[in-house]
């Protein structure tokens, strides 16, 4: 009854426009307020332990990498370098397209950016030379989604930080399902390339292909320091975090010459900005689980399932339908803040192993990054190429039939999480 | 009012900021010190204060800057005086639930005001554990801003 009541009044605060964060803070207040023997003071508490923990300053770690390398240059340079590389196939611009997303992915972790930053580029060119608005637009948007998967990833830190999963583990269990989505939307865009009869690019000599390389390679080292770091022992992913800060810095002040010290305080303000929304929301709902704790939500959820036969494979299959709804209208972190917590324990009361879950959910609320009303990347594109967002939509549908797949492969082969 | 709200802003950022650098390199030292094999525990302890202190000064300057994840669709649903009447609901009831955090941050803080950094005891608790209710406390200084900006243009408006 009360844990009804809570659910009713957080979902009253959020559709009146309260923030999520503070919803769930105020939710959690009148939940705990219903708790014999718990202080009120159990919030503010909670929420600063929420905090404690040393794995979360990989959050804004990452986040001040992606912003030292966007304030560079290094957008344009990996996508002349993609160009280069795959530009002479037919739909070549496309493939292009992916190839830099799966660059991009590893050097920033943000699907928004990279949306942003290649779209800004490739769809004007891409219109240009005689691609549809349509598929200009789908493509940008779909393998913007890689960003949250191929590692380094924000939104794998945090599930790490909110079920103590190893992040390294998350890490190199996104790698292969990432690469498997690039490479499944390269061979959509090859059947379309075929189809409709798309342009190919103009040779690139060796002599230039050299020089783009030399300009991408720096840049393209950053996830091998991340990744390299972490599994060989070398860092932890808190420590491979400012690491790879300090290689943004280096490369984008001393090598690539984009940016200079003064500009470091504005990139420091943003990445502060940026990492205190999800992690204020992450610190609410810490407070929210001593109260769905108290009124043991986790048994519930847990009988619900067993209810269904305590398939493993029902449970993972309600999960991905239950996240593709919410990550239609919510952003993945405050989602994963939420509903993590809840399923977590019942999963692993499964059987099931917390990467290969990390991993589904990652994967299935990047889905939600292209899908109406509330999908950043597919506004962010469809406004770049002045695109409605129902012919949008249409336009990525083929390329989410490649993450519905590899979802499918997680689910049936854990083995490729690596792990 | 306004003056006050971006003083206080401008000071969060700056401190913020300066707490991020703090992590940023004592994160960096971490690793540096165990490769030339000196022991230095202290810098996981400081570097995870400093980035809680950060983060809610952060979170306390999107308050300001009304940047925190939320549906808008009911605010955006309405023009003129009955959107401001909404926006000053939404931020009363924020208002009231950050007075009474304000209040249990204050509690909290004294109960851990001498307790001690494991690593450094020479530091009280008390100094991390004050970012509470300075979180709470500011916004609700910029909540109460906002209200009144609303205010105003309803009165503009009649």
């Amino acid at each position: 009854m009360i844990l009804g009541l809570i659910t009713l009044l957080f979902i009253a605060l959020v559709a009146f426009g309260i923030p999520i964060a503070f919803s769930i803070g105020i939710a959690s207040l009148a939940g705990i307020a219903t708790m014999s023997g718990t202080p009120n003071t159990m919030i503010p508490m909670k929420m600063f332990y929420g905090l404690n923990s040393y794995v979360l300053l990989a959050v804004p770690l990452f986040v001040l990498t992606a912003n030292i390398m966007n304030s560079g240059s290094i957008s344009r340079r990996l996508i002349d370098f993609s160009i280069a590389l795959a530009g002479r196939k037919p739909g070549g611009l496309g493939h292009a397209n992916v190839i830099v997303s799966m660059l991009f992915a590893g050097v920033s972790g943000s699907s928004t950016a990279d949306t942003a930053g290649v779209g800004k580029i490739l769809i004007p060119n891409m219109v240009g030379k005689g691609y549809s608005r349509e598929m200009s637009v789908g493509v940008t948007a779909a393998s913007s989604t890689i960003g949250s998967i191929i590692p380094p990833s924000i939104t794998m830190v945090i599930f790490g930080g909110l079920t103590n999963t190893s992040v390294g583990a998350l890490f190199v269990g996104g790698m292969l399902p990432g690469l498997l989505i690039g490479f499944g939307m390269m061979f959509v865009i090859s059947r379309i390339a075929r189809r409709d009869n798309l342009p190919v690019m103009d040779r690139v000599s060796r002599a230039q292909f050299i020089a783009l390389a030399k300009d991408a390679v720096p840049a393209m080292i950053t996830p091998l320091i991340i990744i390299g770091g972490i599994v060989f022992g070398v860092f932890t992913p808190t420590e491979s975090a400012a690491f790879s800060a300090l290689y943004a810095y280096c490369i984008s002040a001393y090598y690539y010459k984009t940016i200079s010290f003064k500009d470091l305080p504005k990139i420091f303000i943003d990445t502060l900005k940026i990492s205190s929304l999800s992690l204020f929301a992450l610190a609410a709902a810490s407070a929210l689980g001593e109260f769905l704790g108290y009124y043991q939500i986790n048994t519930v959820v847990a009988g619900f399932f067993n209810n269904l036969g305590g398939n493993e494979y029902m449970f993972l299959f309600i999960v991905i339908l239950f996240f593709l709804f919410i990550g239609t209208f919510m952003d993945a972190i405050p989602a994963m803040v939420l509903f993590v917590p809840v399923i977590y324990p019942v999963a692993l009361s499964l059987g099931i192993e917390p990467v290969q879950l990390g991993v589904l959910v990652i994967m299935t609320l990047s889905v939600g990054l292209v899908t109406p009303p509330y999908g950043l990347c597919l506004l962010i594109a469809s406004t770049i190429g002045g695109l409605p967002m129902n012919q949008s939509f249409k336009a990525v549908l083929p390329y989410i039939s490649v993450i519905a797949v590899v979802l499918l492969a997680v689910i049936f082969m854990p083995f490729i999480l690596l792990s | 009012m306004k003056l006050l709200t971006s003083i206080i802003a401008k000071l969060q950022m700056t401190i913020g900021t300066v707490c991020l650098v703090v992590f940023v390199a004592a994160t960096l030292i971490q690793v540096i010190m165990r490769y030339i094999g000196i022991s230095v525990l202290w810098t996981e302890e400081i570097a995870v204060n400093a980035f809680i202190w950060a983060i809610l000064l952060g979170a306390a300057v999107m308050v300001r800057e009304n940047a925190h994840f939320s549906f808008s669709g009911i605010t955006h649903r309405y023009e003129g005086t009955k959107r401001s009447v909404i926006i000053i609901v939404q931020n009363v009831i924020m208002l009231v639930f950050c007075l009474l955090c304000s209040i249990y941050s204050i509690e909290i803080m004294q109960t851990f005001w001498n307790s001690r950094w494991i690593t450094l005891p020479e530091l009280k608790q008390g100094y991390v554990w004050l970012i509470m209710p300075v979180t709470f406390i500011t916004s609700g200084i910029y909540l109460i801003d906002n209200i009144y900006k609303e205010i105003i243009k309803i009165k503009g408006a009649l």
